[in-house]
Order: C-alpha cells, then structure tokens, then sequence
C-alpha cells in the first residue's frame, strides 16, 4: 500500500450495509499499521458517518466509500447522492461524534452530493493516562 | 452459464448402474423403515434395522460433510456430526407421510453440521495456526497498552510475539469476526465514574440537539454514559478509557458502538426504521 493508493467502495445506502463499509476502512488502516484505538475509531466513525449520508440519501442511490491512502494518515471520502439542501449541522451530536474520531472532518455538497471527508493521522503518540487528552484547552 | 450436453452425455451406462443400486437401495430402505416402524424400540431387531439404515444411507452423510470440508474442520470431525445426523434423520423419519429418505434427512445432517460449526466457531473458519495467534494477541495488546501508554500497532504486536505482521492482521480480523465478548461483563465497581468527567449539561452546551439528547444520555446505564462523555467531551482514547474503567479496549469499543447506535435509533427513529 503506498501513498496516492485509492481503494473505492459502492454500496446501496442502506444501513444494512454499513458493516461492510466499516470493515473496508478497518482492514485498510490495520494493514497501515494503525494502531487498535485508531482502527476502532476509524469503524465508529463510518457508523457515524453512514447515520448522516444513509437518512439524506435518494431512494435507491449508492453510498460511495473511497479510501485515500496518505503519508501517515487515511481519509476516508462518503459520499451519497441527496436532495438535501445543506450539510449535516456542525452542532449536531453525531458531527461532534466524528470531529472528536477524525483529526479532520469536513463536510460539502456538490452537484447534488453529499460528501463528508474524515481524515485520520496514523501517528500514535503516547498519552498521559491521568488525565483526560483534552485537558489542556480548558 | 449453460449445463452443455456434452456434459450429459459421457457414460450413461455408468449413470443408468448408478440409477439401478439407487434404485435397489431405497427399496431396501423403504422395506426396513417400515419394519423399523412395527418394532419396539427396546428390541433387538431395532438396532440392527437401525445399523443398516444408517449404512446404506452413509453415502448421503458423507457427500454433506464433504461439501462442508475446507472451512478449517478436519473431516473426521464432519464425517461424524453428519452421521450423528443421519441418525436423528432416520429415528425422526416418518415413511408414512410420502418424503424421499434424503429429502428428509438432508436438511438435518446440514442443520447438524451448521450447529457444529457454531459451537466451535472458531475451529470452523479460521486455520489452526491464526487461531493460536489470535489466543495470544488480546495478553499481548494489554501488557503493549501498558508499556506503551497507548494502543499497540499490529507491527509491535507482530514484533513482541516474534511472528510476520499481515499474521497478526489476520488473527485480529478473525478475533473481531468471533470475540463474542459478552457486552454486560460486569466492569470494577467502586468510584462512581462520572465524577471525573464533569455534567451532561456541560458536554452538551454546544450541541443543537440537546433537549432530545440530554434525557437520552441521562437515561444511559453510568458506565456507558461515562465511557460515552470520556470518549467525545473528553476526547480520552479508547485505551485510556479502558484504565480507567477497568475493562479492555475492545469491550469499551464494542459498548461506545452500541451505545452510539441506540442514541442515533432513539434520535432519529425514522431513519432507523429505513434498515
């Protein structure tokens, strides 16, 4: 696997098949040697992802799940076609969900396609175990 | 795909011989499923009946279980669970009601091998050696996580147990396929656990939903309303959590899904309802 590399997914949009996107995004990020809380985070957040594409989508359209292979990270692209006419709320529950996952998430609509972006960094710092990661912003 | 003639056609001597003892053998098995039937299970004569049933039927058996082979089981072992179910097959047979023998048995010795399977999961779709592997990896992460003060990558997993990194990609995938962790492991009881994460109310200051979610998260059980906040208010790692609450990595991960899932079926039931 090497940087550049794309591996594509399509799929109906339909919850059904959500585990087979979040073991594509998985087996991809464990052969990148990610490590597991990356590679459990990378699964949550498909989920994440698939519960605001899945509800958007038109009837009977293809969920699509690219893959970006980087230098040190993955994004992963979904998009579905949508008759929605914005982006999923950043102050929604669930994009807090996927901002807290990735290291970056995004969101656009382009030609009728709902496309959300999550980039994941494959690097694995140590963390203090006392206290909690986030403390430092308060 | 088309079944050609030419695939009809070689040796129907052959077939029509086949054709002949098939013949010959269900008359012999019509002939002793109905003396079976007149006989009193405590006699004699019952298990003989019942010994060459299960012979002259033992084709059927085997052809199953040689349809199920290749998935990680030594075939012995199938050969012996389709027989069991051949033998449920003939006890459960009722000549009376006009099946075939095979028609009825065939379903059985399947659903017998399929139950096997089952029971020994593991055995049944991953090789022997990944299995071995897959054994050693969860002691492994734990006492890396502890080293490392994170979670290991399948490199240092591969390293610590001297084996070839794609090796342990493959047990951790087939350990995810079957970890059947039970999900209510009881965690260590003790401090209560949301007191270090600061309130709901808090957490959810910035999200729109709050008025429909606050009750949702508040009705939570405490542990997964904690592993929840620590995961997304407090932005604390999978295995962080797990320290702290005293239960694996996987377990946490496996719990955040799930409570992930009911909230986002409780938030927006319409959705949920489309699957």
């Amino acid at each position: 696997m090497r940087p550049g590399d794309v591996v594509r997914l399509s799929l109906p949009a339909a919850t059904a098949y959500v585990g087979v996107a979040r073991s594509l995004a998985a087996g991809v990020a464990t052969r990148l040697d990610f490590d597991l809380d990356h590679v459990e985070d990378l699964r949550l957040a498909v989920s994440e992802a698939c519960s605001l594409l899945i509800p958007a989508a038109v009837a009977g359209s293809d969920l699509g799940l690219d893959v970006h292979i980087g230098d040190g990270d993955v994004t992963l692209q979904m998009t579905s076609a949508t008759a929605a006419s914005a982006t999923p709320a950043t102050d929604s529950f669930a994009w807090t969900v996927l901002t807290a996952l990735a290291d970056d998430a995004t969101s656009s609509l382009e030609d009728g396609r709902l496309i959300i972006r999550l980039r994941f960094s494959s690097s694995a710092e140590p963390m203090a175990i006392d206290g909690p990661a986030g403390a430092e912003r308060s | 795909m088309t079944a050609g003639p030419g695939r009809a056609r070689p040796d129907r001597r052959r077939r029509a011989t086949v054709d002949a003892a098939a013949s010959v053998r269900r008359e012999r098995s019509n002939h002793l499923f109905s003396e079976l039937a007149g006989l009193d299970p405590a006699a004699a004569r019952h298990a003989e009946v019942r010994a060459e049933l299960v012979e002259l039927h033992a084709g059927l058996a085997y052809g199953i279980a040689h349809r199920f082979s290749h998935r990680g089981q030594p075939d012995d072992d199938l050969e012996q669970v389709a027989m069991l179910g051949l033998l449920k097959s003939v006890d459960g047979f009722d000549p009376g009601r006009g099946l075939e023998f095979s028609t009825f048995a065939t379903p059985t010795i399947r659903g017998e091998i399929r139950r096997h399977f089952r029971d020994t999961a593991w055995a049944a779709h991953v090789p022997r050696g990944l299995r071995e592997l897959a054994v050693q990896i969860p002691a492994t992460v734990e006492a890396l996580s502890s080293e490392l003060h994170r979670s290991p990558r399948p490199s240092e997993i591969a390293a610590r147990l001297g084996t070839d990194p794609d090796r342990v990609v493959e047990a951790l995938e087939a350990a995810d396929a079957y970890a059947a962790v039970p999900i209510d492991t009881p965690s260590h009881e003790g401090r209560p656990l949301t007191e270090t994460i600061g309130s709901v109310d808090d957490a959810l200051a910035l999200i729109d939903e709050r008025e429909t979610l606050r009750p949702l998260i508040q009705a939570l059980p405490e542990r997964e309303r904690a592993i929840l906040m620590m995961r997304f208010f407090a932005e604390m790692s999978q295995s962080q959590i797990a320290e702290r609450v005293g239960i694996s990595q996987m377990h946490v991960s496996r719990l955040l899904a799930r409570t992930l899932r009911d909230l986002r079926e409780q938030l927006e039931p319409a959705s949920a309802a489309r699957a």
